[in-house]
């Protein structure tokens, strides 16, 4: 057989094998009906890989100093992007390791509804003002690994139960978020993907 | 040379025109993939984790398609669909191995079992006589090459999933044609393939 045989055989079996897949029909419906509610522990792995994926592509892309200094909102450089989604990934970070070990969060963060945390967003990126754009990518897939670690290490009762966060949508902490650490997980992958899409479109890089 | 899907291309139009809903294109996308899906899943696994980590790629799917992001100008050849299931599967498998290694690594700290080989407990397949010789002479990313490629997944996802370069692909589907050539010349001569392969970068 030459290598062209082979091609035609391995195509014609492959189809075969696909088209004899044994695919639960009524899973789609399931999934729409739970409207994509469930976690499991390969699935947070997963998504926060494809995000830590998703930021070494875009740092490979940065290799101009000037292409970081592009307006990315009406008030923040590219840069100044990266670094905020570095400061939430060591506070996302915090946040699990700290609910996880049942200690008490002595602080909380304003999370006004439609508006965000603008206090404490302002304040971490002042902080880390000096930093280079390579270091902000340092915290930021450091903060991400560690996440991804915990996705897998933590205990269930602990990693689905419902724990008390600093976030509070008045300042208020009787108001914290309450939430399982789960779902904490995969909103940070939704908000790195928020703003990696504002990123890909000012940078001109494919999703 | 690949499996002719029927094409995704206008369930995207219709979702993108707002002709359909987030939920209804959904399960056309469903119907569409979830047959090669499961392929992918069970040619790597067994089947009780392959159903269980197909209910993991649609659900993640699920939440992406709900705030999916449309190019300005669709393209019928792009199927980024197809693209983003192909390494959606690629990552939830490597999550679940991680949690695997990870077991296996507690249950040997606890009882000092031996732990089954990889290989073991995988899916007692119904395989032509290539698909087996490519299990057995192709190596893990080779694999994925093959059944990316055969499946119609485009090239230039197939490498950003792996993290090489298109030419690196090609090389790999090339290189996987002429192991399983030598595996069917000289049956049984060749050992399982279980490292990376030497994917040039």
């Amino acid at each position: 057989m030459n290598a062209l045989d082979v091609e035609r055989r391995l195509n014609g079996e492959w189809q075969a094998f696909v088209e004899n897949a044994d695919a639960d029909s009524r899973l789609a419906a399931a999934i729409v009906e739970a409207r994509g509610s469930r976690t499991t522990r390969p699935m947070l792995w997963s998504e926060l890989q494809d995000v830590r994926l998703a930021f070494a592509e875009l740092h490979a892309a940065l290799d101009e100093e000037s292409k970081a200094k592009v307006l990315a909102t009406t008030a923040w450089t590219v840069k100044d992007v990266v670094i905020h989604l570095a400061s939430w990934a060591s506070e996302f970070k915090r946040q699990i390791e700290t609910a996880a070990a049942r200690q008490p969060f002595d602080y909380v963060i304003t999370f006004t509804p439609r508006v965000g945390p603008t206090d404490w967003n302002a304040r971490e990126l002042d902080r880390r003002r000096a930093m280079s754009l390579d270091a902000a990518f340092g915290e930021l897939d450091a903060g991400t690994e560690g996440i991804q670690e915990l996705a897998l290490s933590l205990p269930d009762d602990v990693l689905f139960s419902v724990a008390e966060l600093p976030q509070t949508p008045d300042g208020r902490p009787e108001n914290r978020w309450r939430l399982p650490l789960a779902n904490l997980m995969i909103m940070k992958c939704w908000h790195d993907h928020y703003h990696l899409a504002r990123l890909r479109e000012v940078l001109d890089l494919p999703e | 040379m690949t499996v002719p899907l029927a094409s995704e291309h206008p369930v995207l139009q219709a979702r993108l025109a707002g002709e359909v809903s987030a939920d209804v294109s959904f399960e056309q996308l469903y119907d569409l993939y979830r047959q090669p899906v499961s392929a992918w899943l069970s040619l790597r696994v067994k089947p009780a984790d392959a159903d269980d980590l197909a209910q993991d790629v649609w659900t993640i799917f699920y939440r992406r398609w709900q705030t999916w992001r449309f190019p300005a100008e669709l393209v019928p050849e792009a199927k980024p669909v197809l693209s983003f299931l192909y390494r959606t599967c690629h990552l939830t498998l490597a999550g679940f191995r991680r949690l695997q290694d990870r077991d296996r690594a507690d249950d040997l700290g606890r009882a000092g079992e031996v732990a089954a080989p990889v290989g073991s407990w995988q899916r007692d397949l119904e395989l032509g006589q290539c698909l087996t010789a490519a299990k057995v002479a192709c190596s893990s990313d080779e694999l994925e090459i093959l059944s990316g490629k055969l499946t119609g997944v485009p090239a230039r996802a197939i490498a950003r999933t792996l993290g090489v370069t298109e030419s690196a692909v090609d090389h790999g589907y090339r290189r996987a044609i002429v192991k399983i050539r030598e595996a069917l010349a000289a049956p049984g001569t060749t050992a399982p393939q279980t490292s990376a392969p030497e994917a040039p970068q």
